[in-house]
């Protein structure tokens, strides 16, 4: 690989991310490939991470400015939980990511990701997108990697306000499978997490299929 | 050489302990508030309400006695006007960093620990002298009351009903003895008001109070002068 004008282009990772508010949680779901390039990188990347116990991010792009993100806002907010005695909200841990993804953005070297924050508070569910300029936005649905695209469109049909978990998960799956079908960099296997009032849960190999998530 | 021979020299900086364990410019700071103009605080179930007396100098006008740090909390301090003015902008910076930060109005709690944590660092440090005020914080925060009162060394203490600056037992006096968690926001005001006279030592009626009311129903800090205050709580 050489350090070319694109180098951070060729060192992110292909992927597929998917966030679905349902009625009375947050889901995000995630392929396991890591490509770099035609190469297949990884078959068991973790591409859903929780960041406390009520919500949880997806990360697409270069893994280790991700990796980065992650560790910086994991300790962010076990510090505010011990300062205040109290969780934050998710949308105070997304105007956190935000903060930190414009400040490098406008330091001419933004940060090479595409995330997605799931979440659960007093106030219900959330899910909210980024882009690498920092912008914000909540959302009901969204999908980032390179296999977005695929998923967008399945979304766009299947999406209802106010899903139970099941149908919600049903839904998350079907875009990431359809993702999974169509774009080279995504694929071999599937991560599910639901985040609702008992906290984040991730579900098994076998949960997954139960919910159509077999490949 | 040595004014007060008994504190040989331990009051000299603020970073020296007394043999006896204190630190005594805070407690020197202390008297420099119990020289400031009376103030008070109370909340209730349904309101906060903070007020102070405006001292009246010949020639000059009176400066504000109450001020809002953010929509929804609100301060008044006794002590060094020129002190506590730093320390009021210090508060409204940190309320509009919490904004930035979280996108979301500051805990009034917190904001008293970044005020308290600041007041503390200028009883460690050499070279500085610590702040000449005592301050209170009251706000109506995800529809509960707060009063917060912060020591010039940084103490803080979360109270029902408190006074600070000259005279400030004979208020908590008038404060004890009325004070219901269960009062209206105008018997709140009132015993506010009381409590700042029983402090002047003058006529009823002779003192130019300012109070800033927080309702639970709007969590907006709304200050009223005197004229306002007597119109207010004649009907």
């Amino acid at each position: 690989m050489q350090p070319t004008k694109n180098f951070e282009e060729q060192l992110a990772k292909g992927t597929t991310t998917v966030g679905i508010k349902c009625k009375d949680c947050a889901i995000l779901v995630a392929d396991m490939r890591a490509s770099m390039g035609t190469l297949v990188a990884s078959d068991h990347a973790e591409k859903v991470h929780s960041l406390n116990e009520f919500s949880a991010i997806t990360i697409a792009g270069l893994v280790s400015d991700a990796q980065y993100i992650i560790d910086i806002m994991q300790a962010q907010i076990r510090l505010f939980e011990l300062d205040r005695k109290r969780l934050p909200k998710t949308s105070m841990i997304a105007n956190l990511v935000k903060n930190m993804l414009y400040g490098q953005y406008r330091a001419y070297f933004p940060y090479y990701v595409q995330l997605i924050i799931g979440g659960w508070d007093k106030t219900g569910p959330h899910i909210f997108s980024f882009d690498m300029a920092g912008s914000l936005s909540e959302d009901d649905w969204f999908s980032s990697g390179s296999g977005s695209p695929v998923a967008f469109g399945v979304l766009e049909v299947l999406y209802k306000d106010d899903l139970t978990e099941k149908e919600g998960m049903k839904v998350a799956l079907k875009a990431l499978k359809a993702a999974i079908k169509r774009d080279t960099a995504t694929g071999d296997g599937i991560r599910a997490v639901v985040i609702d009032s008992k906290g984040y849960r991730e579900l098994s190999k076998q949960e997954v299929i139960e919910h159509g998530g077999g490949l | 050489m040595f004014s007060q021979p008994s504190q040989f020299g331990y009051d000299k900086a603020t970073v020296i302990f007394s043999p006896d364990g204190r630190i005594i410019q805070v407690e020197y700071a202390r008297e420099a508030v119990k020289m400031g103009s009376t103030a008070v605080g109370l909340k209730t179930n349904n309101c906060v309400v903070l007020a102070g007396q405006k001292r009246a100098f010949e020639l000059i006008e009176s400066a504000d006695k109450v001020f809002k740090i953010d929509e929804h909390i609100a301060s008044t301090f006794s002590g060094y006007s020129a002190d506590g003015r730093a320390l009021l902008q210090r508060a409204r910076v940190e309320s509009q960093i919490e904004r930035i930060t979280y996108g979301e109005v500051i805990d009034p709690e917190v904001l008293s620990e970044k005020i308290g944590d600041y007041l503390q660092s200028f009883t460690q440090y050499g070279g500085v002298r610590p702040f000449g005020i005592a301050i209170l914080f009251g706000s109506v925060y995800e529809g509960d009351t707060f009063l917060y009162f912060i020591d010039p060394g940084g103490a803080i203490f979360s109270c029902l009903a408190t006074a600070i600056g000259a005279n400030e037992g004979a208020a908590k006096e008038v404060l004890k003895a009325g004070f219901k968690k269960t009062l209206s926001n105008k018997a709140a005001m009132k015993l506010a008001l009381d409590a700042l006279k029983a402090a002047a030592d003058e006529e009823e009626g002779t003192i130019t109070a300012e109070l800033a009311l927080i309702d639970t129903k709007t969590s907006k800090v709304q200050i009223l002068n005197q004229k306002e205050l007597d119109e207010l709580l004649k009907a």
